[in-house]
């Protein structure tokens, strides 16, 4: 293994995020190629989480563009302050100001406020830009961040051509709630994020709530595990993990029996007929089946 | 494959690995390769595993490569298939190569079904002209004719009518803006921006009016034995319909089959051609519960979504798990806009929606219709909204 490898996988870990080679090695070369990281897997994976570690690791500004259906350019690029522009212009006239002068300084930078993609590439310092769920994003504007994410640079009619000073590192992260374009995957290195095996999951664990006993540790990750072979419509993620372990400690909790799993199994399942489906005697089996040793990874 | 081992020729080896991808399928470009040159500078080139996570975030974009690239990967790398005892390979495996098998099967049956019952009405044509004597015209006489007396000649009439509900099918209003001289809301942006050419003042209020934009549809057909009446024609306008960008079909009976792969011949008979082609058996029973909760497994992800618009055609004859199918419906209602249940027995006065499966899904429909005839499929724009 190269050793950047390595130190990105070890970096990322003292800063609580357990990174296997899959993900150290596509932080590193997002890294060293300068090209956007596209970052898929089920809900609670940690997705998110890999640009907020990047961003602490480069000690560098994070910023974050949620995505949502009808998201457009004013809102993630740029909006002239009308308001603002419209009172300078008054006090120009009462100053007795010329039409000129008046135009040169409202189409001003001051007059501009930024949104998060040109905050991102108008920094000194590369920031580490992350596009949020970019499925909920219409494909318009998809098109539209295929370009910017190729050239780096907008136009502003009023103002001319920005060029990023520095190039931000992109992170994009999709729940697969909409198929995204080959366009946009093309322009972007693949990750795809699983559910994490047995071990992964244990040392996420140790390395998040450091406190947490052993033993109480491994049957978490058991049952969690055993859980995701079932049927399910919202299998649980690291994310639901972390939450029932929090869960499980602040009620002093030493040892898991079938009661207590299912009074806290809103942690872990938050959907109604799933909770519903897991009847009595499954509970049963699969905490005498998180009990015994931790099965090979699939 | 001594001769080009990664540590020596990096790049023809990277070069032959994409081009066995390709061959796997994989739609990797020049432009994937050079990236995956680019990488191969920061990785390690005699480690296995540092090639393998690091060409397969280069020249993948999917998880469905993922595959492909095991074994490509592997291959290249010593020379021979992956050992196949890997769980994980082997789940892949077994799970694609059935899955595709068994998906050809259902589809066929179901068109080879389609055709034959088509060969014994062709001739019913002219007994059944004389009962609708009375319509204005053809179109108008089709409409409101049952969907089980057709001749082929009205058939042709039938696609083309298929084709304007296609065409009509796809409108809804966006959640994006347009700029509207007269109606909507007031665009405060634009109003600014006219006002500056004014002296900053305000002359006309602008506005904005939510845009039209296409919807989703995805559509489910019952092929079952008891459906049979109505979804040879049913399937017809899946067929011609499916073609859309936008519109998903699916027929199930017993199994879940995705028509979609089908559908790319132009005509609506070439497609029927192709699919009648892979024929065997037929299944009479059915199991929409099962099905549509598989539908929501394998394809909820991508396809259902504020967009989508939902259309079940079955007479909800289940005999498969009715709290299943009721689980299935309400994954359905809660993630679609809006779902509409065709059900050709509706059009009978005398029927109640009785049955068990049929009871069990009402909660979670939108819209509750009959599917009997063309007149009712074009009323299916007015749900779409």
């Amino acid at each position: 293994m190269r050793d950047a490898i390595r130190s990105i996988a070890e970096q990322m870990e003292q800063r609580g995020y357990v990174a296997d080679r899959a993900i150290a090695t596509a932080a590193h070369l997002a890294g060293s190629l300068g090209k956007p990281l596209l970052v898929e897997g089920e809900a609670g994976v940690g997705k998110t989480e890999i640009a907020k570690v990047l961003a602490d690791m480069l000690d560098t500004e994070l910023i974050r563009l949620q995505c949502y259906e009808g998201l457009d350019v004013n809102t993630a690029l740029y909006e002239w302050n009308y308001q603002r522009q419209l009172l300078h212009i008054r006090v120009g006239e009462s100053a007795n100001a010329t039409p000129a002068q008046l135009e040169a300084t409202i189409f001003g930078r001051e007059y501009l406020l930024e949104r998060p993609l040109l905050r991102a590439i108008t920094r000194e310092a590369a920031p580490v830009l992350l596009i949020d769920e970019i499925d909920r994003a219409d494909e318009e504007f998809e098109a539209f961040l295929l370009e910017l994410l190729s050239d780096f640079q907008v136009t502003i009619p009023e103002l001319g051509t920005i060029r990023a000073v520095t190039r931000p590192h992109v992170v994009l992260t999709s729940n697969g709630t909409r198929e995204l374009s080959d366009a946009l995957r093309r322009r972007c290195l693949y990750l795809w994020i699983d559910h994490p095996t047995p071990e992964k999951e244990l040392r996420i664990l140790h390395t998040r709530r450091a406190h947490l006993r052993e033993a109480l540790a491994e049957q978490i990750v058991g049952f969690v595990q055993q859980l995701r072979q079932n049927r399910l419509y919202k299998t649980p993620g690291v994310s639901e993990t972390l939450d029932w372990a929090d869960a499980l400690e602040s009620l002093g909790v030493e040892r898991l029996d079938a009661e207590l799993v299912r009074a806290t199994l809103g942690c872990l399942l938050k959907d109604r007929h799933d909770i519903a489906g897991l009847a009595e005697d499954s509970l049963e089996r699969i905490l005498a089946r998180a009990s015994s040793p931790p099965a090979t990874p699939p | 494959m001594s001769d080009l081992a990664p540590q020596a020729r990096p790049v023809e080896w990277t070069d032959h690995l994409a081009r066995d991808l390709r061959q796997e399928g994989v739609p990797c470009t020049l432009l994937e390769s050079l990236t995956a040159c680019e990488a191969l500078e920061q990785l390690d080139a005699g480690d296995a595993f540092d090639l393998y996570h690091g060409l397969k975030a280069a020249l993948t974009f999917s998880r469905e490569h993922e595959p492909a690239f095991d074994r490509c990967f592997w291959r290249c790398w010593n020379g021979r298939e992956p050992d196949t005892d890997s769980p994980q390979l082997r789940r892949h495996v077994s799970k694609s190569a059935g899955r595709v098998s068994e998906a050809t099967a259902t589809a066929a049956s179901a068109l080879e079904r389609l055709r034959e019952a088509e060969e014994t009405t062709s001739g019913m044509g002219d007994g059944a002209d004389e009962v609708a004597g009375a319509s204005y015209s053809p179109s108008e006489r089709l409409a409101r004719r049952a969907f089980e007396r057709l001749s082929e000649p009205e058939l042709r009439e039938v696609d083309r009518m298929f084709d304007r509900i296609r065409l009509r099918l796809a409108v809804r209003r966006s959640r994006r803006y347009r700029p509207d001289r007269w109606r909507g809301r007031p665009d405060l942006r634009r109003s600014f921006r006219g006002a500056l050419s004014h002296d900053g003042e305000l002359l006309r209020l602008a506005r904005r009016r939510r845009r039209l934009e296409r919807p989703r549809v995805v559509l489910l057909c019952d092929v079952s034995g008891s459906m049979e009446r109505y979804s040879r024609f049913l399937i017809r306008f899946l067929l011609s319909a499916g073609r859309d960008r936008d519109v998903e079909s699916f027929v199930f009976s017993t199994r879940l089959t995705r028509l979609t792969p089908w559908l790319s011949a132009s005509r609506v008979d070439e497609a029927i051609e192709s699919l009648g082609r892979r024929v065997h058996d037929w299944s009479g029973g059915t199991r929409i519960g099962a099905c549509l909760d598989e539908f929501v497994r394998e394809h909820g992800r991508s396809l259902l979504g504020r967009r989508t618009v939902v259309v079940v055609m079955s007479d909800g004859l289940d005999r498969g798990d009715v709290e299943l199918l009721e689980h299935a419906m309400s994954a359905i209602h809660r993630r679609s806009r809006r779902v509409i249940w065709l059900n050709p027995l509706l059009a009978s006065p005398e029927y109640e929606p009785a049955a068990r499966g049929m009871r069990a899904a009402l909660p979670h429909v939108d819209v509750f219709a009959p599917g009997h005839s063309l007149d009712s499929l074009l009323q299916l724009e007015r749900h779409l909204r």
